[in-house]
This record gives C-alpha cells, structure tokens and sequence, in this order.
C-alpha cells in the first residue's frame, strides 16, 4: 500500500466520513485544516487549544509547530498514521503538505469502582476500568517506581488495540519477558475484545482446564505480582489486567490474605484449600461410598443412608449428575440474570428445586447436603478460571467413581497431578514451590509464614 | 522442554524411596513370618538393607564411571555390541517381569478390597494406561510427580501408625532376639528382594551428569536406611497388632492391621482406605519406575518408534492376565527372584569387573 501522504485523498475520505469533523481555517490565503472526530475528542480543548491559538497564529512570523506552547505537536509522515492518530482521538492540523496531530482524546469511560468479581474485607477498593491509561496510573498510584516499565504494542488487524506490558526492571527474567513479547506479536487476530481472549490467543496449553494466565482486576494484585517479578498484560478496553507467569498456588492466594495477621490469614488459607480439594471430591467421593463401599461406612451412618434413599427411584450416579447439573444451571442463571430477579433463582432453586425434590421423593436428601456443600465450597474459589476448571473436573469425577468406585477417583487424581505436573506458564512450573520443590518459598503457599520485618519482601 | 537436566540428590531419593516401597509392604510380613517365623523378623529387614547397600556399590562404581549413560548405552559400551544387546535384552525382561509382577499383585489387592466384581483386565488396564500417560511426559515428569506424592505417601504412613499405636500389644513383639541369630540373617533372602529398585539408579544415572562417588553413595544409603526404617516400623507394627501366628496365615497382613484400626464417632469408622491410597501410590509410582525402564530398553534394542510405549503396556498387561490367581503369582515368585539376582547383581558386577579390565570410561 502506498504509504506516502496524499492530503486531497485524505480530505477526500474523511468528507465522505460523518462522523469526522473538518474545518477549513482561511488564514490570509493560508488555508489550515483541523480535523478530529467529535465522539471521542475533547470539543473544549480544541477550541481553547488549538482554534484560538490558530486565529492568534501569523505564519509569516512563526512556523505551525512554535504556535502552540502547551501541547506537543507530532509530525505526521505515513498515511497509516493518520488514521491511527485520529482514531487515538488526537486532532489533526493539515497546513499544505504536512500533517500535525495534536493529544486531545476524551473516550467515554466509567469511573474507577471496587472490582465486582474479587472482594476484599480490608485493602484498597480500586479496580482496573477500560482505559488504558486510567489502569496504568491506577498501578502507578500503587507503585511509584522508577524501575517499573511499560512497552506498547498494537495487536488486531481491524481493532487496533493497545497492549501493553509492564515490569519491573532488573527484577524480571529476561527469557520471561522475551517470551511475552513474542507471543503477543504473534498474535493474528483481527479483534481483541477482551482480556480473556488475549489471554487465550496468548497461552500454549489450549486444551489444558487450568488457567495459565491470572487474570485480576486489582491494582494491589498486579503491584505484588510485579514486584515478585511477574509481567502484567493491559489491554485497552478490558478492566482485567492478565499475570504471567501464574501458578496453582498464586491462584488460591487472596490480597486478604496479607492484610490480617499470619495466623487466621493461613487458617483461612488452609480452608480455602480443603474447600477447593471438597468442591471436586465429594459427591464423588460419596457417590463410591454408597455403591460401591458401603463397607468403609459406619454402621449408623449405612442405615441412616439407606432409609433416606428409600424410594429414590434413580441410581446414585445419575441423581448426583442431576443435582450437579441443577446447580450449575442455577448458577449460571445467576449470573446472567439482571440484579433485582436475581434472588428470584434463589429461592426457585432452594425451595423449589431442593425442598419439592426431596419431598417428591425424585432425590435423597443427603444428596442435597452433599451437593450443596460442595457448591458452596467450590465459592471459596475466587479466581473464577479456576472454579471453572476445578467444576469440570468435578464432573469428570462423578464419572470416574461411577465406572471404577473409589480406584477410579484415585486413578483420576493420579491423572490430574500427572497434568498438573506437566503444565508449564511461560516455563514455570504450574505446581512450583510443591514439584519441583522449592522449600524456601513453602512459606507462603498452604500457609502464609508472618511478614519480615527486617527488609524482606512479600513473596 | 519438561526434561530435567539434572536430578538432585533430595529427587534421588525420593525417586528410590518411591521405587522401593511398592508391593514388598504388603507381601513382606507373610512371607517373612513363614520364613523366620519369630518375632525377631524385622531384624533380617535390616540385614536385607546391609546387603543391598553393598550391592549399590556396584552401581555407584558404574554411574560414576559412565555418566550420562543408562544401563542400556553403558552395555554396548563395555561388552561390544552383542553381548550389550543380549545384556539389554535380560535386563528389559526382567523390567518387563518385575512390572508385572507389581501390577498383577496390585490388581489383585484392588479386587480383594475395593472392586470385588471388576473384571481385572479393566483394573489393571487402567492402571496401565495412567501410568502410560505419565512416562509419554518424559523423565522429568515422573521425577516431579514421584517428588508431588512423596509427602502424601509418608503422612499416610504415620497417620497410620499413630493410629496403629493404641492396638500395638507389645507383648507380641517381646522378647527380642530369642531366635537362633542364622535363621533371622537368612530372612534377608526376602527382605533384599523388597529394595528392589536401586537398581534404577543405572536408568536414571541418564539425569545424573556428573555426581562425585560419595555424593551418590550418601545418596543411595540415605534411601535405603530410610526405606528400611519405614520398612521396620511397619513390621513391627504388624507384629504388635496381630502376632506372628497371624501374620502367617493373613495373606496382606498390612491390610488387616489398617483395617483393624477403629475409631468411633469419626466419619470413617475404618482407615484402610487411607491406608490403600497411600499405598497405591506407592505402588503406582515403582510400577511406574519399571514401566519407564522397560520402555528406555525397548528404545535401545530397537529402532526408536513411537509404538513402544503401548507395546510395552500390552507386554506387561498380557503378562499380567496369563496367571490364573494371585496364588499362581505367588508361585512364580522364587523364579523371579532369580531372574532378580542375576538381572542386578550379576549383570551389573559383570559390568564394572569388565570395565575395571579394560579400563574404559565414557570420558576416553
């Protein structure tokens, strides 16, 4: 394509474009165009910045880019930079045969709220929104280090998004950062809408459950994630802000963690992990008790069981895929629903769906207990990548203990683990302080050891 | 890319430890309470150690010699390209055999106390294809899957024997060396064939680039003493809870003694469950050594094919099916220890007193 610049065609074009403004200013038979697209330009600033200074302006005296004093006047050379420029939101000054643009963006974006999706007790309330720069002063605010570097990247034929990558200096790998950098120029995608694809058109593990990438939308997250040494992905137009290299074990951690103290921080830590390993085993886990062992049961227990599955007219398999499948629809219900029916699902899903089947006799009430308790474990999960990995494989359990009793569930976690061991993000290990064994960083994994207070850093 | 350059000496261990313990945990006590039949058995475990610690020497000598080299590269290159094959050719059988032996063994205890109807080729079959899976991932893998389970395994070994402590009567394991001293040493004929596994340290010398020879001894004595300490408190263990009469008449007695812990009140009245993951890893992870070390020699012997891996599976499968119960197993197992001591004493000593000979070393 013809890169040089051909100021009738662009004129040309741009007339033909309504939603691009363009005024003719005849200075003494020196005719300047301003063009600039209203939607997302600050209407303000060009009057104040740019028309009246023109008016002002004697080209005889002064050349264009000495007119202004306050913005920086960028020479434009490609004809693909003046789409780009003004698709920025940058006005563009057209004197004769050279280009100028001026920085007079104003996108519509919403203000900084608390992240929805990742609540904390105690800690900063800011989460990332859709503007890029917003995002990379919201991590400034938080990490006002010189060290800390940003590089730009456009990714999407069409879309032109603005990605970009930041680290600190001198405390990142080298081979990590070069790693990033190649997979997002190798990105061939025509649009990127989100974080979440840029995630996967990113990741080399495709058919891999777990998630590679972290994904948060809080600033304090990305700046402890830097400061480990982690790289942090932005995209514009996406409040979730990717961290690669990520593991198992950072995915559990929560920024609660840290901010009470040592002790109930990594009880409640120990919980989380007990949730999650319940979340995926335990209507499996009793689903192969009661048709395969009834043996490792306790007597009492056996009898109590067998009188609340009297009449149950289903095997216990199908009534626990049934009961799964409920609550995963009732979720996903949830949170499609707009807020003021959302309690609405709840109590359908409670009293309709829980109390009416057991009452019907369709499902054993201890069923319920288990199902629910294993939903309401699988909450504790924050990281929502996560809880989607971890409920499908919830479901592949189901089917394990189904064909194979308790040997299955054994022979299925040896299968995950063998995974899980051999999953690797940007060549980390994924189960790292665990295989391979990194005992000094132990301390903040099932638990999180007390903070030091002699200059040591959070890890 | 998920290939480890070099093992530590923390992985070795572990790598032993988890090759070791395996099927000997459940069938030791039995048949060294047929042999010895007193309650000085556990010593003959420490006997047993003794020897085989001797015995890694030889291997140590060898890995140190021919670094980088598995028992496989080192034969064609100490005893020519004929008898190397022959060499590997034993030696893959008896990976072969021994793998076998682990799965049918396995099998068979999942069908005793977990799945009484399960047709066994579907038991062992998944068995088989797990661990296919694992050793497709390569060698590094299994070091790290191996270095996942270890802590697993041994918090499942104490929970058990704390909670084995209130049926321990001490009575049964009083007084101790009563019996004739001779009888006790000849029990290490059994308990040398429960550290199989050090042998592996010729496969996994390939991870091992250079290691000076008292590293690796240190090594390799590190994880026989700790295998023979579990291996000890265990049958002492067995012992206190069901007496020697017992232990010879019970066919898994580790078993029983799980299952004879009760706790009421808990949700789990019995803890043989426990006691059967952990075990099962154990078993699935030295399996998983031999499955490994049948492949590497298959890969030797032959033109390198990507068919090897399922072909070994169906080998050790179809062997695994030929007896008809785990009785006729057990009749297969003096053969097997011959095999045994010629595939890793003899052939290895043969090994390094024909390289001392000749003076070869990989660096020349």
């Amino acid at each position: 394509m013809d890169q040089t610049l051909n100021i009738e065609q662009i004129l040309r074009e741009k007339k033909k474009n309504h939603h691009v403004t363009i005024k003719k200013l005849e200075l003494e038979d020196h005719p300047v165009h301003v063009i600039y697209i209203p939607a997302i330009t600050d209407i303000k600033q060009v009057q104040d910045a740019i028309l009246l200074p023109l008016q002002e302006w004697n080209h005889k005296e002064t050349p264009l880019p000495h007119a202004f004093s306050a913005e920086p006047l960028l020479q434009l050379e490609k004809k693909n930079d003046v789409d780009r420029y003004l698709l920025d939101g940058f006005t563009l000054l057209v004197e004769q045969q050279t280009v100028y643009a001026i920085d007079t963006a104003q996108f519509a974006y919403r203000s900084i709220h608390e992240p929805v999706s990742e609540m904390t007790l105690r800690g900063s309330r800011d989460g990332f929104i859709e503007s890029l720069e917003q995002n990379v002063s919201l991590l400034r605010v938080h990490l006002r280090s010189t060290d800390l570097k940003f590089e730009e990247f456009t990714v999407g034929t069409r879309s032109f998004t603005n990605v970009s990558i930041a680290y600190i200096d001198r405390t990142v790998n080298e081979e990590l950062l070069k790693d990033v950098r190649a997979r997002i120029n190798a990105v061939q995608e025509d649009y990127i809408p989100d974080g979440g694809v840029m995630e996967q058109l990113i990741e080399k593990n495709n058919y891999s459950l777990f998630p590679e990438i972290h994904e948060t939308e809080r600033p304090t997250k990305v700046s402890s994630a830097l400061v480990e040494g982690k790289v942090a992905i932005f995209v514009e137009g996406s409040p979730s802000v990717l961290l690669a290299p990520t593991t198992l074990n950072s995915l559990f951690q929560q920024a609660d963690d840290y901010n009470f103290k040592w002790i109930p921080a990594s009880l409640i830590r120990l919980m989380r992990f007990m949730a999650a390993f319940f979340s995926v085993m335990l209507p499996s886990v009793y689903i192969s008790l009661i048709s395969y062992h009834h043996g490792l049961i306790p007597t009492d227990l056996a009898i109590s069981i067998a009188k609340t599955r009297e009449g149950v007219p289903i095997p216990s398999f199908m009534e626990a895929l049934i009961m799964q499948l409920t609550i995963e629809t009732l979720r996903e219900a949830g949170i499609r629903l707009p807020k003021p029916i959302g309690p609405a699902v709840s109590i359908v899903g409670a009293i309709v769906l829980g109390e009416a089947a057991v009452t019907a006799g369709i499902v054993s009430p201890l069923m319920v207990i288990v199902v629910s308790f294993a939903a309401i474990c699988s909450f504790t999960i924050a990281d929502y990548a996560l809880s989607l990995a971890l409920r499908t494989i919830s479901f592949v359990m189901l089917f394990a203990a189904a064909f194979l009793g308790i040997y299955g569930l054994i022979l299925a976690v040896f299968i995950i683990s063998i995974h899980l061991v051999h999953l690797q993000s940007f060549s980390v290990p994924y189960l790292e302080p665990f295989a391979p064994f990194y005992v000094k960083r132990w301390k903040d994994s099932l638990i999180r050891f007390k903070l030091k207070k002699g200059g040591g850093r959070i890890e | 890319m998920s290939d480890l350059k070099q093992l530590t000496m923390l992985q070795l261990v572990i790598v032993f430890i988890s090759s070791m313990i395996g099927i000997g945990i459940i069938l030791m006590p039995r048949d060294l309470a047929n042999m010895v039949d007193s309650q000085d058995l556990w010593l003959s475990i420490i006997f047993g150690a003794v020897a085989v610690s001797v015995v890694s020497c030889i291997y140590v000598a060898l890995a140190v010699r021919y670094p980088g080299l598995t028992f496989f590269e080192m034969t064609s290159t100490i005893m020519g390209k004929f008898i190397g094959f022959l060499f590997n050719f034993f030696f893959t059988v008896y990976s072969l055999i021994v793998a076998a032996y682990i799965l049918r063994v396995t099998g068979g205890i999942i069908k005793n106390y977990l799945l009484d109807t399960t047709p066994l080729y579907v038991v062992v079959g998944s068995f088989m294809l797990v661990s296919m899976y694992l050793i497709y991932n390569g060698a590094g893998d299994i070091v790290r899957f191996f270095q996942l389970y270890f802590p697993i395994m041994m918090v499942m070994f104490i929970v058990l024997c704390l909670l084995s402590i209130k049926n321990l009567d001490f009575n049964n394991v009083r007084p101790v060396l009563q019996n004739n001293i001779w009888t006790t040493i000849s029990g290490a004929q059994i308990t040398f064939f429960s550290f199989l596994g050090m042998e592996l340290l010729l496969i996994f010398s390939k991870l091992i680039k250079k290691k000076k020879a008292k590293q690796l001894l240190i090594t390799m004595w590190t994880s026989i003493g700790l295998t023979a300490l579990i291996y000890v408190v265990f049958h002492i263990i067995s012992i206190g809870v069901l007496g020697v009469e017992e232990l010879k008449e019970i066919t898994f007695p580790t078993i029983e003694m799980a299952k004879s812990i009760e706790f009421q009140g808990f949700f789990f009245e019995r803890f043989e469950l426990i006691f059967l993951f952990g075990w099962l890893t154990t078993a699935y992870t030295s399996f998983t050594a031999y499955m490994y070390a049948l492949t590497l020699g298959l890969k030797n012997m032959f033109t390198p094919s990507e068919w090897f891996l399922p072909v070994a599976g169906a080998l050790i499968v179809a062997l695994t099916l030929y007896p008809e119960g785990l009785t006729e197993v057990f009749h297969y197992s003096t053969q097997i220890q011959l095999i045994s001591v010629a595939a890793i004493v003899v052939l290895p000593a043969l090994l390094l007193i024909v390289s001392l000979i000749r003076g070869n070393t990989y660096a020349t």
